[in-house]
């Protein structure tokens, strides 16, 4: 409905006895505004509204004062401004605007859907990799043992890049860890140990059985391997049971690389369990693990050997057949020692 | 599991649980019940068991005309529950009333409009309370969110607006933008404390007692917010106290203006607070589009001049205020029914 005038254009204003019901909404009131004398300007001053507004409403452009609602407010106070009855006003308004049709729907924004669904998911497979790698750790603790390690970085990393897998520094040694109860045998060959002569029965001493209580670490030297020779006296002591650790250095079976140091020998007796590492002189351990008591071990390898002893006044140790006096080694609080053996020119 | 059942043969139902009248509005069908809250109890006097004799428009009948083993019950006050099992059976008594089928027991779903003012037990006993009648789910907006809807606000907008919401026991204003409420603020004054006031000014002035339906009849037919030229009149009948007998007199629209001074001052208040408590760029488009009233207390005659007078703001009594509420909540039903996530934004818990 478009406005035939302009408010402000020149207009003859209305008398009282004009017929409103021959023009439309806007048009009268704006003709009853002007029969006051009275600007758009102003009216929209003495009521507070926008001068649009009443411009809107004067050409009859309600859809531009927003929801019905509000037209109403609008035209209710515009009315009683221009001391016209209201109720006419708004009858004359619900005439001329099918004011009974549906309110548009409702809106409702959603917040964006997020897209990091995958993304939360990420949270939850990082914790199940944490948690497997905590229970992998958990399970394998007790073959984790600092010295151990060291050792392996010290001497069998290092070399690993040399030697193959087949290394035959085979240490095939039965170990028992102080949390191992009881060690898985990994001994590669049964190889008896060399008959160890003694002082006192000349006769070959009798093949040490097997014994699982004892802590046996057996090395299967490959050819050609160093025997270690009689130590007679280490074996004047009678044992109970008696086992022996060789260890022996050979760069891929080549024993003319040996150093002239590697025909060393070294004979530990305890009276008592003792935890032992001795390692040679090139830091690779040949004996570790706990020692058990009434046991006899001969190690063999390049001196000198750094030794490592848990209990240590319980330990007789005789290197290249001399007993060496432990005695000096003692600490002066607890029972670990820790000293190198040198053997005498 | 049945309820599901029965959901299927059911309505979806939006409900203005007002303390002077419910309002039930079907999705599809509009307003299909405006009933009073008001439940007469039948106590059988050898037994002493307690049975509902009548609910809504008869109960309102008998109400202040009552024998001694029948009682009339208004089972809300200020907007909340006041008797928990009453209301549970009143609301089951409605709910059973707008469902054609006889066959099933409907179980629909429920959108109940509560005042903002109420605590989380007495929306919880809301809650409850149509779960015990039947329904399947039940929605909370708020009531001045559903008045607006309800009376064509946009709400969706990012403009501020205005509703007074006048109820039976609660007057209620909000600021409302973005289909949220910016600002509410709820008084316990409505209908009921405006017939209080009527009936306190009766007996004092003129030493006569009256019953609250007659003071509602005074209310709607003469009562007045704002002073005018125009003076009406009624004749009413009432006990006298000091004679002990009934007595006929007349009251005129300035008398009972004197006599609702009170309570409109109450409601004026709340509207100035309200308008302090308000933004300043909200407080700019409530100033510009005003203030919309709805709900009974909006059809007491000259309410909005007595707001305009006071704020200086334009104030706009909505088209039909008394539905305002039950259709506001209807629009959202209707919403809900096409997108479910849709009563997260209007929905108290």
């Amino acid at each position: 409905m478009s406005m035939s005038h302009e408010p402000s254009a020149d207009f003859n204003p209305p008398t009282e006895s004009a017929t409103p019901r021959a023009e439309s909404l806007g048009a009268w009131l704006a003709c009853t505004r002007a029969s006051h004398g009275a600007e758009p300007r102003d009216a929209a001053r003495r009521l507070g509204l926008n001068p649009i507004l009443i411009q809107a409403i004067e050409n009859d452009d309600f859809e531009r004062l927003g929801p019905p609602v509000f037209v109403r407010g609008y035209l209710s106070r515009y009315a009683r401004f221009l001391e016209l009855p209201e109720s006419e006003v708004l009858d004359r308004y619900r005439q001329q605007v099918d004011t009974s049709r549906e309110p548009p729907p409702l809106k409702v924004v959603h917040p964006r859907r997020r897209q990091t669904q995958v993304r939360d998911l990420r949270g939850l497979l990082y914790l199940l990799v944490v948690i497997g790698v905590g229970w992998t750790a958990v399970q394998n603790l007790g073959d984790l043992n600092p010295s151990r390690l060291s050792a392996w970085w010290a001497s069998g990393h290092r070399d690993s890049a040399t030697q193959p897998a087949s290394s035959p520094m085979a240490v095939t040694t039965q170990t028992q860890y102080p949390f191992q109860p009881k060690s898985a045998e990994t001994t590669s060959e049964p190889t008896p140990p060399p008959p160890a002569p003694t002082a006192s029965e000349p006769a070959p001493a009798p093949r040490p059985e097997p014994d699982p209580a004892s802590a046996v670490a057996q090395l299967a030297p490959p050819a050609p391997a160093i025997r270690p020779e009689p130590a007679p006296a280490v074996s004047a002591v009678t044992l109970a049971t008696t086992a022996t650790v060789s260890a022996t250095v050979a760069n891929n079976g080549d024993s003319s690389a040996l150093d002239a140091r590697s025909d060393a020998r070294l004979m530990l007796q305890f009276s008592e369990d003792c935890w032992v590492e001795v390692k040679d002189a090139q830091g690779k351990v040949l004996a570790n693990g706990l020692m058990k008591a009434n046991t006899t071990h001969a190690i063999a390898g390049p001196a000198p050997f750094t030794v490592t002893l848990g209990n240590a006044p319980a330990a007789r140790i005789a290197l290249d057949d001399r007993l060496v006096d432990t005695a000096i080694y003692l600490p002066r609080r607890g029972t670990v020692s820790r000293f190198t053996l040198t053997p005498a020119p | 599991m049945f309820k599901w059942l029965r959901g299927k043969f059911s309505n979806d139902l939006s409900i203005d649980l007002g303390t002077a009248n419910t309002l039930i509005y079907v999705r599809g069908g509009g307003i299909v019940l405006n009933e009073p809250s008001v439940v007469a109890i039948n106590q059988d006097p050898v037994r002493g068991i307690r049975t509902i004799a009548a609910v809504g428009t008869d109960a309102k009948r008998m109400l202040g005309r009552t024998p001694n083993n029948l009682s009339t019950i208004r089972p809300l006050k200020d907007g909340v529950i006041a008797d928990f099992t009453v209301t549970e059976k009143m609301l089951q008594h409605f709910i059973r009333k707008v469902h054609a089928r006889k066959f099933f027991n409907p179980s629909p779903r429920v959108l109940i409009s509560v005042p903002c003012g109420s605590t989380q037990v007495e929306r919880r006993a809301i809650r409850e309370s149509a779960m015990g009648a039947g329904a399947r789910v039940v929605y909370l907006i708020p009531e001045p969110m559903a008045a607006a809807i309800g009376a064509g606000i946009p709400v969706e907008e990012a403009r501020g607006s205005m509703v007074l919401d006048i109820g039976g026991g609660t007057s209620e204003v909000a600021v409302i933008s973005l289909n949220g409420i910016v600002y509410a603020g709820a008084v316990r004054i409505g209908g009921d404390r405006f017939d209080e006031a009527i009936i306190n000014y009766v007996r004092r002035n003129f030493g006569v007692l009256i019953g609250e339906p007659t003071a509602e009849r005074i209310k709607h037919e003469i009562g007045s917010a704002y002073p005018t030229n125009e003076v009406h009149e009624i004749e009413i009948k009432g006990r006298n106290l000091a004679e002990g007998v009934p007595r006929s007199f007349t009251l005129n629209s300035n008398e009972i203006l004197e006599a609702l001074q009170e309570p409109l001052s109450g409601i004026v208040s709340a509207v100035k607070m309200a308008l302090e408590a308000t933004p300043p760029e909200l407080a700019g488009d409530v100033a510009e589009r005003g203030i919309v009233l709805t709900g009974g207390g909006a059809l007491m005659r000259d309410i909005d001049k007595l707001l305009t007078e006071e704020t200086g703001l334009n104030v706009i009594v909505a088209e039909d205020p008394l539905t305002c509420v039950a259709r506001g909540g209807g629009r959202v039903l209707e919403l809900i029914a096409k997108d479910e996530r849709a009563i997260d934004a209007f929905a108290i818990e």
